[in-house]
């Protein structure tokens, strides 16, 4: 049985959260910081490197393979609604 | 009109050449506005007449907060063209790093840039003497100069009009074309300063060996502080080509920029190939329009080569290595298309050999030179290469010496622990101390260390770095074993890490240890502590 848009999309989001548990913790911040809107990249959370990590990380996880150039199409593509979007577009 | 050679013996005279040779050209690309060659030159010459009206002789550096603007570029021509050299800030790095580097170069006037305005703010707050700014023409410093009457803030002057002469530049090649920082193990910035002499002779080598021409597009990648920038602007310059300049700070979306700008000459560390290839965006024939790929700063992978060989077919890929003392780099290693010929050692492409121009020899622990094909520590010297710190450092004797039966020759000892081969190619192996590189930026886990041990009041840290599986250094792991009593936590240790460290020092992760793991000679068993921990985050 595949799972309905808004489930799909509250479990990626879920994913994400738990991703970047570690580093929230790290920096003495909420995981209620990380609201639909948050930019990852912009706001310094994460450098290039572990956002491509970050993004790695939950293709392993959801078992789909991203296409990076397609992702940077999306001029907000670094905001964790976009990223929610792009994985929720791929998974079946 | 005056006509200089392409030999150059200043670092203004890259630029000079091509204004002469092509003038209308353009010469910058920034946030998508072109600029030719007698453009730029116009507006640096204005910051030129106003930096000579505003400073004395006596100063012989001017520093720079400017990043990625047409006021970065024009200001380091300005710069140069009013006869001095330029010390680049960065608004990335913590404010106390940014004063330091004040404080050691004394420098009295920065030009800033107005993307820079907030952070200005907020080192105004510390800066203990009295500055000179000269600020964006449209920006109003009104409210600042009430806020802090003891600086002046003075607008930088328009563009010189017309046909309205500079005049170029009459000091010699000894002067500082630009002082850069290198982080240092006692907590203090290390300055080295490049002469004209210096940086002319690696441009005047490396614009002879290989072939750039003004229809080149060179990319910019590098920040100021980082000697790579150095290589990119002026040997674009140098070439009469066209400087491109991402607006975008992230280097994710870097594979998109070089397609839409067309760009043909590619200079950067390693680690950002690493990201490319990560994204699987190094796929066969991505960059046909790459005629150079040039890496520097760290180790490159032999995977990453191939990779990337097939990603630019049409590209000579350049491995070149060199510590900031001498000047960029200072080994060269041509890629070969038929990878089967590219003898790699442990996964890792040769640094190569030797520019022409300079020299090295590899020394053993009592620095007697080793016999080919042991393992030892470079040392090089020659037009390139300094001979001291440009602030007091510690031991400067031990790292600046002299190796008997070569003379009075002052030879710089790198710390890299290296081997070479008959043909004298040179394989890297390691660094003899904790100095590691970091995304190509240099890094004393000392200093790391050093800042832990201040906020976490225990002697008893570590630092280490994780590697990638390609030998690249990935994350930096910290070890801290805290004072009976303590209650730091790892977010108060990276607080402290943010106000005093930029950003790629930053530990990535802080483990607390009841004790730490020692070796037999009692000494931190830091293979254990690398062998037993893993970072995933």
């Amino acid at each position: 049985m595949s799972l309905n848009m808004k489930d799909k999309e509250r479990q990626i989001y879920d994913h994400i959260i738990f991703l970047l548990h570690s580093r929230l913790n790290m920096l003495g911040m909420d995981k209620s910081t990380i609201h639909p809107d948050y930019d990852l990249l912009k706001t310094g959370l994460l450098d290039s490197m572990s956002f491509v990590n970050l993004v790695t990380a939950m293709e392993k996880k959801f078992n789909v393979s991203i296409d990076f150039e397609l992702l940077f199409e999306a001029p907000e593509f670094s905001r964790v609604k976009e990223l929610v979007k792009v994985f929720a577009a791929n998974i079946k | 009109m005056p006509i200089i050679n392409k030999t150059i013996k200043l670092l203004i005279d890259a630029f000079i050449h091509s204004w002469n040779n092509f003038s209308d050209r353009t010469a910058l690309d920034v946030k998508n506005v072109s600029y030719t060659y007698n453009d730029l030159y116009k507006i640096a010459g204005g910051i030129s007449n106003c930096i000579k009206k505003r400073s004395s002789s006596e100063d012989k550096l001017i520093g720079i907060l400017a990043d990625r603007s047409i006021t970065a570029y024009s200001g380091i021509l300005g710069i140069l063209l009013s006869g001095k050299g330029y010390v680049p800030f960065n608004k990335n790095f913590p404010v106390l790093r940014t004063l330091s580097m004040i404080e050691l170069s004394q420098v009295k006037t920065i030009i800033v840039g107005e993307e820079c305005i907030e952070y200005l703010e907020e080192c105004l707050k510390t800066i203990s003497s009295d500055k000179c700014f000269l600020m964006p023409d449209k920006h109003n410093s009104a409210p600042l100069k009430k806020k802090y009457p003891r600086h002046q803030f003075i607008m930088l002057t328009s563009p010189v009009p017309g046909n309205e002469p500079i005049e170029l530049p009459s000091v010699d090649g000894d002067s500082i074309a630009y002082l850069l920082f290198t982080s240092g193990s006692t907590g203090v910035p290390k300055g080295v300063a490049i002469t004209n002499k210096n940086v002319s002779s690696f441009l005047n080598y490396l614009s002879t060996k290989y072939h750039f021409d003004k229809t080149d597009r060179f990319f910019q990648i590098s920040e100021l502080t980082f000697d790579l920038s150095v290589q990119d602007l002026f040997l674009c310059w140098m070439s009469g080509a066209c400087l491109c300049v991402s607006n975008d700070t992230s280097t994710v979306t870097i594979a998109k920029f070089i397609k839409e700008k067309k760009i043909t000459s590619w200079f950067s560390v390693p680690s950002v190939a690493v990201l490319l290839s990560k994204m699987r965006l190094l796929k066969s024939n991505t960059f046909p329009l790459l005629k150079y790929s040039m890496f520097c700063g760290e180790v490159l992978p032999e995977r990453i080569a191939q990779e990337w060989q097939s990603a630019a077919p049409n590209s000579t890929l350049i491995n070149f290595y060199g510590p900031t003392e001498g000047t960029i780099s200072i080994t060269h290693y041509e890629w070969k298309k038929d990878s089967e010929t590219n003898h790699c050692l442990n996964g890792i492409v040769p640094i190569g050999t030797i520019f022409e121009t300079q020299e090295f020899c590899i020394l053993d622990e009592l620095n007697k030179p080793v016999a080919t094909g042991e393992k030892g520590e470079l040392c090089i010297r020659g037009t390139q290469v300094i001979s001291k710190y440009f602030s007091s450092v510690p031991n400067q004797n031990d790292i600046f010496i002299k190796i008997q039966g070569q003379g009075e020759n002052t030879w710089y000892k790198t710390g890299d622990l290296v081997t070479s081969n008959q043909n004298n190619i040179i394989y890297y192996l390691g660094r003899k101390d904790s100095q590691v590189k970091i995304k190509g930026y240099r890094v004393e886990l000392g200093e790391i260390d050093y800042v832990i041990r201040i906020a976490a009041t225990t002697d008893m840290i570590a630092t280490i770095t994780q590697n990638n599986p390609d030998g690249t250094a990935d994350k930096i792991l910290s070890f801290v074993v805290r004072q009976k009593d303590s209650t730091i936590s790892e977010a108060d240790i990276i607080k402290e890490c943010m106000i005093k460290l930029p950003k790629y020092m930053i530990p990535d992760k802080i483990f607390f240890l009841d004790g730490m793991p020692l070796n037999s000679n009692g000494k931190i068993d830091r293979q254990r502590l690398t062998n037993e921990f893993k970072y995933e985050g």
